[in-house]
């Protein structure tokens, strides 16, 4: 029945208080409709209706732990349309942050978040909020992905592009310490890493500051690889490639493959042939 | 077979150890079974009568997505935006069981017609605004039962579907999925994908689209769904066909990229976790098996783009009981196969771990059979033994007369064949901007 009315409403393209609340009772029985959304939107445009109390509306139709596209971009677009104030961004953060204690990993609740975070400027404070975050889980890499979304961003905005490769690579070596089978910290490590070798414009070290940065972090994990974590190696292989030895690069990759990492046999024993090929140039 | 190891316990590695433990009942060895439990296995099928090879079962599948097909017309409140995803999921599974029923294809043509919008595109049902989603499910599984039914072809309005995908174009160079809708590399791919099996793919359409694309790629090696959002199996797939269809998967870090798919790979469970410290579930069978084949065919000098494939289908002879296994090699152990994951691993977690003994797939065993998660982990079986195949000859895990499906497009997800069949038909057709609009 409702279903029905509604369509009848969408042929009309009737923008009133009538189609408004069938919008709502059809998000009930299924919040994907997207096209209920996309009407419910225009309405709201048209009768020029309190936008906090859509807010809420949303929030209700979401509930606890929201996961359909629309309901998030429903938000975004509300607040693109209709709020632009700092303390109406930090309403929405704190919006999110209820969604990820229930779910520390929501996609979209973390994506949502750098929408926020870039739209009302509020990068000030992310990367400690991420800190909490990785504290109560190391291996959330959820939150791991928006620290470095989060440095990056306050680089862009406020340090010329450039920020202090140092700092987050301590940060990372600092958590791997914690569990060297933990791939989040390793992968952002190297993510470090590579943008310290290859895009110097990227941090703020120069390339005395960077061959330092690289030695420590190989020292640390070299302490580390006695503990038989393929992540350690991994790394380890990365910088030995980087810095050229060869040998200590094959060693590594051949315990990958032998010892470490079986299932990942032929993509370590891929990366073997190609060094043997290199070598035979 | 090796579990997640860890010194700090945390939420995720609760999380992984209850899932462990829940895969562990399915890897005992199965040629130590007897009595009674060895008796129930082979009555379910899921063990040959004659041996301890795992079976895939076919016949139930077919019922279950069969069943899917049926509820068609009516069905599913939760799901009335999103008809033509379950057309095309159960379409396409049926497909590589080549079990699609011939005397249905008029009401499906007919139902999807009717969520063709005029002014370009399709939506999830009838009256509803035209979407990315459902324009790639519609246009998928008109596609796929097109060569038994032609009359499928000439539902597809393509130059309204050309328009309407023009319109959705943001500066950016991403895609909105539908008009005041969300942009990102699920836009991306369906827009792509099916212009480029409409022969639409216009310099037009593909301008800036690589770049959005390629800003998705983050320090870990994978895709996002948006730039800065945290890489996923499901958008990586995405972005990674996507390029590969416009030839332009050599603009990223494919290194990276690799590394990343080839680590989602699970030590003990041997199926695909869709993002770092996540759970194994059987639908990233496809989406990160399937990029990885889009990655090894690239590798392989299928470089071209487009309708370019790793898989050559290898047709075999035929015996009185099947397939002929003469014309199969055996998937064993990590070394077997030509793609770069463990083929035999992921085979093993879909036939053991994935199937319902009354018919459909399902994300893991605690979790209920559903037709996404049937669709996808039988795609992710095709892929992992046709992709990079030698010579066409299928690898395959456990009872080779039952297990062996039809290989499917690892950009397109349709079989080959049918891919083969949309250029043909399309090929002569207008694909130049200005006579389009």
């Amino acid at each position: 029945m409702v279903m029905g009315y509604f369509r009848a409403c969408l042929a009309t393209e009737e923008l009133s208080e009538r189609t408004l609340r069938l919008t709502a009772e059809v998000i009930d029985t299924n919040p994907a409709n997207y096209t209920a959304w996309h009407c419910r939107r225009k309405c709201l445009a048209a009768l020029g209706k309190g936008l906090a109390e859509e807010m809420e509306f949303t929030t209700e139709a979401g509930g606890e732990n929201p996961k359909n596209y629309q309901i998030w971009y429903h938000r975004r677009a509300i607040l693109d349309e209709h709020f632009g104030k700092k303390e109406d961004g930090v309403e929405e953060l704190s919006y999110v942050d209820k969604v990820l204690e229930e779910d520390a990993k929501n996609y979209h609740a973390w994506s949502h978040r750098q929408y926020i975070i870039e739209k009302f400027e509020l990068w000030g404070g992310e990367v400690a909020s991420v800190e909490k975050k990785i504290d109560e889980d190391i291996r959330n890499n959820s939150a791991w992905n928006q620290r470095w979304f989060a440095v990056h961003l306050k680089a862009s905005k406020e340090g010329g592009g450039e920020y202090s490769a140092k700092e987050e690579v301590d940060y990372a070596l600092k958590i791997a310490a914690k569990d060297c089978h933990n791939e989040s910290p390793f992968r952002y490590l190297l993510g470090v890493l590579q943008e310290c070798w290859g895009d110097a414009g990227k941090v703020a070290e120069g390339p005395e500051d960077i061959a330092r940065i690289t030695k420590e972090a190989r020292d640390k994990l070299g302490e580390m690889r006695e503990q038989g974590s393929a992540h350690v190696h991994a790394a380890l292989l990365d910088i030995a490639e980087k810095e050229g030895d060869g040998e200590e690069a094959r060693e590594l990759c051949e315990e990958l493959r032998d010892k470490l990492d079986g299932i990942r046999f032929k993509y370590w024993d891929a990366k073997i042939k190609k060094m043997e090929e290199k070598a035979a140039k | 077979m090796q579990k997640v190891k860890f010194t700090v316990a945390t939420s995720t590695t609760e999380q992984q150890e209850d899932t462990e433990k829940e895969i562990a009942p399915f890897y005992i060895d199965l040629t130590k079974l007897t009595g009674p439990n060895l008796a129930h296995l082979r009555e379910v099928g899921l063990l040959a009568e004659d041996g301890f090879e795992v079976r895939l079962l076919r016949e139930k599948h077919v019922k279950y997505l069969t069943g899917g097909l049926e509820k068609l017309g009516s069905g599913y409140v939760s799901l009335d935006a999103s008809r033509p995803w379950i057309a095309y999921w159960c379409l396409h599974g049926l497909d590589l069981l080549e079990a699609v029923p011939v005397e249905m294809m008029p009401r499906i043509v007919d139902t999807l017609g009717r969520f063709q919008n005029t002014t370009g595109g399709f939506g999830g049902g009838p009256a509803q605004i035209s979407h990315g989603a459902p324009t790639y499910a519609s246009c998928l599984a008109l596609l796929l039962v097109a060569p038994s039914y032609p009359k499928a072809y000439d539902a597809i309005d393509r130059r309204s579907i050309y328009k309407w995908f023009l319109s959705m174009k943001r500066p950016n160079g991403g895609f909105m999925m539908h008009d005041d809708g969300e942009t990102d590399v699920r836009a991306s791919y369906t827009v792509i994908a099916i212009a480029k099996l409409l022969n639409l793919l216009t310099p037009e359409l593909v301008e800036g689209v690589a770049e959005y694309i390629l800003q998705c790629q983050t320090y870990e090696g994978g895709f996002g769904g948006e730039p800065g959002n945290e890489c996923h199996g499901g958008y990586a797939y995405c972005a990674v066909a996507a390029l590969q269809i416009m030839g332009k998967l050599g603009m990223c870090d494919l290194e990276g990229l690799k590394g990343w798919i080839s680590r989602r790979q699970m030590g003990f469970e041997g199926g695909f976790a869709g993002r770092a410290n996540k759970l194994v579930d059987g639908c990233y069978s496809f989406w990160q098996g399937g990029a990885m084949a889009v990655v090894d065919a690239y590798e392989g000098g299928v470089t071209e783009g487009g309708f370019g494939t790793g898989v050559t289908e290898f047709v075999a002879e035929v015996g009185e009981d099947g397939v002929d296994t003469s014309a199969t090699v055996e998937a064993k152990g990590p070394t077997s196969g030509g793609l770069s994951f463990d083929q035999a691993a992921l085979q093993r977690y879909t036939l053991l771990c994935g199937q319902h003994v009354e018919g459909g797939l399902r994300d893991k065993p605690s979790k209920a059979r559903d037709f996404y998660h049937t669709c996808y982990s039988l795609s992710g079986l095709s892929v992992s033994q046709h992709g990079s195949s030698k010579d066409g000859v299928p690898l395959v895990y456990g009872d080779a007369r039952t297990n062996v499906l039809k290989p499917t497009h690892e950009c397109f997800n349709i079989r080959v064949d049918r891919v083969e069949k949309a250029r043909e038909r399309f090929k002569d057709e207008v694909c130049n901007h200005d006579d389009l609009i």
